[in-house]
């Protein structure tokens, strides 16, 4: 294999992608719109619920009156104990006299339920009004039963456990997250990659221009410079991910502060590697068999369905990290990847776990790399027809140039 | 003696049991054109891969001696324009030429320069940073034959270089075709345009469903023709045709007023022939000659076709 080849084929291949506009979009417009979509709602939210309601509280029972104005206090509801009757002041209502009455009856006090009469139902939240009627309710309730606040604080007080490890190590939420997003974001860089690269060898199937390369240097060269350049591809949209994330995350959260566990990261590096190498050529060797770009797409989605499969089974092995099926997924070498990266995540994993299913996956993917290149360099010259199963066959069991 | 640049010995390249090339040899000198003809399905193209190794051979050798002695195959002094061509369509000319050229082990710089000359020779230098899809077809063939050459292979494959071209196109192709081979390039043209063959090609390999069918210049080629072309006008017939029609080496016999033409097998003693005709008609003309490389062609693969898998 000539390196000067596969040099050529990276540079061209990371030029021309690094300008594409499918690059740009998922690498830059889609997390943007990802977060926007994320924070508007929450935003648009909680300026709504800043805006003041006038709420009357029309008590038929008298015994609410104070504790309701305490607990509405210093809300958004600002309440206004009004008396008469119910139809003259829902008209009131209507006429925008305030936004909505509260009524509550006798038999309110046993049942807990009352009526809220509002101007418009979309601009009012009924849940939120809920939350602070409780705790005053309950505080009436408690005063009826002769249990003293104090006492009632006493008997509901929550009950936590802290949990560090014997070495010392505090329990820490985010330490476990970061990593497992930190993994994910790595594989959904990896499978978008390993779709353009996907996309590439059919292009290049598809406009011929295969067989001129193909003059020039050998199939595993181009194979060679097209997975680097794709692989490289996805570690820059990585490292804009996290500058990016880690930057806007800084306005909010101090990061130092969260303790990260970087040798988890660390870890997470071999299978991001050799779960990308083993994945790329799987997409190559698949897209060199492929007719054109639409059976292309739906080969990749079938592809990306193998490695994906832990993910779907997130919840046990999330679970149960260093659980028997967590791990024996961990030894599977198409499902060690993803099932490594949450596990890494989510527990401590034995060093000689990592280090035995990195090997297995070392060996797999070198095989794979193998078998890949033969796929892909017996298809790439089938133009008019995907490859058949049995040429594919075919084509694994027999050494290529 | 001519030097050789490229020996091939019995190669054969099966598609399954399918042969596709079926033990064909053939040699290609330095500084020649040489035209490997065959009609569609005959091989030729898969025959093209393996010797560029591109496929590998079911069996047979494919030799190369680039100073003298034989050697590697080295891609970087062969020139290819397959016959299923195409390049990046959304990327720039220049920048398709330059990546290509790399390939060959052209630095970018001098590929860049060596590009821009010959867009500048093909009357496209106003199209060196367009994208290659704006071009017309016309102009992405010259593009594609600048990607075969700017590298200055010593050997240049052109798998059917003339297909789609209009008839401008076609002489400059034509004439960069002997350029190449003047500047010191040997050339390997496979093309379906017999005319244009016989006008380039110093030598010719014919094949036919996978098999060698003809192979030398192009006088022993036409020499070696069982069959020459005979045309005879006249005032007056007087048995002539009679005489024609009983003779078993005549073919294809066409009388048209008076004139009338054959194919004569040449196991018939012309003089002899000339003799006779000349005592059953008038003669006011009579012509003997060989046979065009077209109609050898048509003789050779007798109007079939054979199906290829490639």
């Amino acid at each position: 294999m000539k390196r000067a080849n596969v040099a050529s084929v990276f540079k061209w291949e990371f030029r021309k992608h690094i300008r594409s506009p499918l690059f740009l979009i998922f690498t830059f417009l889609v997390p943007a719109i990802m977060a926007i979509t994320g924070f508007l709602p929450g935003f648009i939210i909680e300026r709504m619920s800043v805006a003041e309601k006038a709420l009357w509280v029309l008590d038929e029972t008298g015994q609410m009156v104070e504790i309701l104005d305490a607990a509405l206090e210093d809300t958004k509801f600002k309440a206004e104990f009004v008396e008469g009757d119910v139809e003259d002041l829902t008209a009131q209502v209507s006429e925008g006299a305030a936004d909505g009455l509260l009524h509550i009856v006798p038999a309110s006090l046993e049942t807990g339920e009352m009526n809220l009469y509002v101007r418009d139902i979309r601009d009012f939240s009924r849940s939120e009004l809920e939350q602070l009627l409780q705790p005053a309710f309950t505080q009436y309730r408690l005063g009826v039963t002769g249990i003293s606040p104090q006492e009632f604080t006493f008997i509901l007080a929550p009950i936590s456990v802290r949990m560090s490890s014997v070495s010392g190590e505090e329990e820490n939420v985010l330490s476990f997250i970061i990593p497992f997003f930190a993994g994910m974001i790595l594989f959904v860089s990896v499978l978008f990659s390993g779709q353009i690269l996907m996309q590439s060898v059919i292009k290049e199937k598809r406009n011929r221009i295969v067989e001129i390369l193909l003059s020039s240097l050998s199939a595993l060269e181009l194979l060679a410079g097209k997975i680097l350049a794709f692989g490289a591809l996805a570690l820059l949209q990585i490292a804009i991910w996290i500058g990016v994330g880690a930057t806007v995350a800084s306005r909010f959260v101090d990061l130092s502060a969260i303790g990260l566990d970087y040798t988890q990261l660390l870890y997470a590096l071999p299978y991001f590697f050799l779960g990308y190498l083993l994945l790329a050529t799987l997409f190559a060797a698949v897209a060199a068999t492929m007719k054109d770009a639409e059976s292309g797409s739906q080969a990749h989605g079938l592809v990306i369905m193998i490695p994906m499969l832990p993910l779907f089974l997130s919840a046990p092995i999330m679970m149960a990290p260093n659980g028997v099926f967590a791990r024996v997924l961990s030894f599977i070498p198409v499902f060690t990847p993803a099932a490594m990266l949450m596990r890494l995540g989510a527990a401590s994993i034995p060093l000689w776990e990592v280090v035995a299913t990195s090997l297995i996956l070392l060996v797999a993917t070198v095989f794979f790399l193998k078998l890949g290149a033969r796929v892909y360099q017996g298809s790439l010259l089938k133009f008019d027809s995907a490859a058949s199963i049995k040429e594919i066959l075919g084509m694994l069991t027999k050494e290529q140039l | 003696m001519p030097e050789t640049m490229l020996e091939v010995r019995n190669l054969s390249r099966y598609y399954n049991s399918f042969p596709a090339v079926d033990d064909i040899s053939f040699a290609v000198h330095k500084h020649e054109i040489m035209g490997f003809l065959g009609p569609n399905g005959a091989g030729k193209t898969t025959a093209i891969r393996v010797i560029l190794g591109i496929l590998p051979p079911s069996s047979g050798t494919v030799q190369f001696f680039w100073d003298g002695a034989p050697g590697a195959r080295a891609k970087q002094r062969i020139g290819y324009l397959p016959e299923e061509r195409g390049l990046y369509d959304d990327a720039k000319v220049l920048d398709s030429l330059i990546y290509l050229a790399a390939l060959k082990g052209v630095s970018p710089a001098q590929a860049r320069e060596r590009a821009l000359r010959w867009l500048e020779t093909m009357d496209l230098g106003a199209y060196a940073h367009h994208k290659l899809e704006k071009l017309s077809k016309g102009m992405q063939q010259k593009v594609q034959f600048i990607a075969t050459v700017l590298h200055q292979p010593e050997l240049v494959v052109l798998d059917e270089p003339f297909s789609g071209l209009d008839p401008i196109n076609q002489d400059l192709f034509k004439n960069l075709i002997l350029e190449l081979r003047n500047q010191g390039s040997t050339v390997l043209l496979s093309a379906h345009q017999m005319n244009v063959v016989q006008e380039l090609c110093d030598r010719i390999f014919l094949i036919n469903k996978g098999k060698p069918v003809l192979y030398g210049t192009l006088e022993e080629i036409r020499d070696q023709h069982p069959e020459n072309i005979v045309e005879i006008r006249y005032a007056e017939e007087k048995g002539l045709l009679e005489y024609l029609r009983s003779l078993e080496h005549v073919r294809e016999l066409h009388s048209n007023g008076n004139a009338v033409q054959l194919k004569l097998n040449t196991a018939v003693d012309p003089n002899s022939f000339l003799e006779q005709a000349g005592r059953l008609c008038t003669v006011k003309s009579i012509k003997i000659e060989k046979p065009s490389l077209h109609e050898i062609f048509i003789h050779a693969v007798g109007g079939g076709n054979a199906n290829e898998a490639s």
